[in-house]
């Protein structure tokens, strides 16, 4: 059990989101960075789908109420317990009446906080994930504040709290480099995401379809969890186009008259009547959350082919961590 | 000394477990067949000093060797850190960190057993390092 000691807001509690009530216009929701959420569950031996807490803004401070493992994952910033600096993407055993504090972001913008079990909240259509915009979900469908206590559920393989120095695993970035971009190369500064050519994409013109794989795009901050707006070329269509509202996934790059392209994330609405140039894969959509607001994306066209296997590695990766961190957790009994 | 041993349930576990027993039995060289399976463990020296030190160091010469209690690769800072890292001649406290281990995605840390001064880095970093491999040394402070 944990309480929120200061906070200055946005922050919420967050799991793999809720996709089964998509077709009642019910958002899908969840973790922004749904690797680094499924990365300090893995760690943990918490259930795949178990809620954490989304760290939005930065300092965030809890004061531990009970004994409890924690896992912290997701962007790089400055993790202290009681003073002592905790490593990025880390297990760890914090005693009662510690105080925990995220802070400076050395990079990324999501952090999660883990408890050993998951956070325990009602489910509310499938998912512990919060939704803002219909405040449900989470705690009482709000973001966190000052004086909230956040509790555990009971662990399904109960573990002793894990010894001084806690554990951890390399970051997604060292595991999954971002592939070479053909106009950009490696440029880690610039964040590359695959897309797949989307049921207007051809509809665009040539400049507009060049310009979408060559040019930096620069993340405004009209950006939310619901979509990430570009700031680049404006990308044009040969014709007008009359479409009729159609459903729409995180992922979708859609383009609205002004020829902005408007990325959709997490908490993307279902339907949209914007023409679509292309979706995003998902093995990528966590290198989006982490890409900070005023920082360059770049794009490239893949295969399907492609994309599943990216998806594959990804979720070989995870599957690497969650059992590693049981034979090690094991070897610490 | 005679054991049977199942071929799928051998496992890092089984075989620290096989070398105390060994050392216990004060038995040097092991032979364990199975089908087409054949292990022979000989308990070195190097062994006996891991299995001296379950907690991943040993005391020599004065000296407190931090070493590796499982087979990985040797990282003396974190990787999304690597200005960090402690250097020789650096204070260390009891509980402080001083390094890595790398085994496939995972990392686990190599904790200071004393408080004491670094005194030497004995493995090359990223260097592959076995079981039981002395990694750090650190002067105690009396």
């Amino acid at each position: 059990m944990i309480k929120i000691s200061y906070t200055i807001g946005l922050s919420t509690i967050q799991d793999l989101g809720r996709d089964e009530n998509y077709r009642h216009g019910v958002s899908i929701g969840g973790a922004m960075d749904r690797l680094a959420l499924q990365m300090g569950n893995a760690l943990l031996g918490n259930a795949k789908t178990a809620a954490a807490i989304e760290v939005t803004l930065f300092p965030i401070k809890f004061e531990i109420l009970s004994s409890v493992n924690i896992a912290v994952t997701g962007a790089d910033c400055a993790i202290e317990l009681d003073g002592k600096q905790i490593n990025p993407n880390w297990a760890f055993h914090a005693e009662k009446g510690q105080t925990l504090s995220l802070s400076k972001l050395n990079s990324g913008s999501f952090a999660y906080v883990h408890l050993a079990g998951g956070i325990d909240v009602p489910e509310v259509l499938g998912s512990r994930s919060t939704y803002l915009r219909c405040a449900f979900g989470g705690l009482d469908g709000r973001m966190l504040q000052n004086g909230d206590v956040i509790k555990s559920l009971p662990e399904a393989d109960p573990f002793p709290p894990i010894a001084p120095g806690g554990f951890g695993a390399i970051s997604p970035a060292l595991a999954l480099p971002q592939p070479s971009h053909a106009s950009v190369g490696t440029n880690d500064a610039i964040t590359m995401l695959r897309y797949l050519p989307a049921a207007e994409h051809d509809y665009f013109d040539k400049a507009s379809l060049d310009a979408l794989v060559t040019a930096p795009w620069q993340i405004t901050p009209q950006s939310s969890r619901a979509g990430y707006r570009l700031a680049g070329p404006n990308l044009a269509m040969t014709d007008k186009l009359e479409m009729r509202s159609h459903g729409i996934v995180p992922g979708v790059i859609q383009v609205p008259p002004g020829g902005a392209p408007i990325i959709q994330t997490a908490d993307s609405q279902t339907s949209g009547g914007y023409p679509k140039i292309g979706t995003v894969i998902d093995a990528d959509m966590w290198r989006l959350a982490q890409t900070r607001i005023g920082n360059q994306i770049c794009f490239q066209k893949t295969s399907y082919e492609e994309a599943l296997a990216a998806y594959r590695e990804m979720n070989k990766f995870i599957d690497k961590v969650r059992a590693l961190s049981k034979a090690y957790r094991d070897l610490l009994k | 000394m005679t054991k049977t041993v199942s071929a799928k349930a051998v496992s890092e576990d089984d075989v620290q477990k096989i070398i105390a027993l060994a050392k216990d039995a004060h038995v040097q060289e092991l032979s364990l067949h199975e089908g087409s399976m054949h292990v022979r463990v000989v308990l070195t020296r190097e062994a006996e000093a891991s299995r001296n030190a379950p907690q991943g160091f040993a005391e020599v010469n004065n000296l407190m060797e931090v070493v590796a209690p499982l087979a990985a690769q040797f990282l003396p800072h974190h990787p999304c850190h690597p200005n960090s890292g402690v250097r020789v001649g650096q204070s260390v406290r009891r509980g402080d960190l001083i390094g890595f281990l790398l085994s496939g995605p995972l990392l686990t840390p190599l904790v200071s057993p004393c408080n004491g001064v670094i005194s030497q880095l004995l493995a090359e970093p990223n260097m592959r390092v076995g079981y039981g491999t002395a990694l750090v040394s650190i002067a105690k402070k009396i």
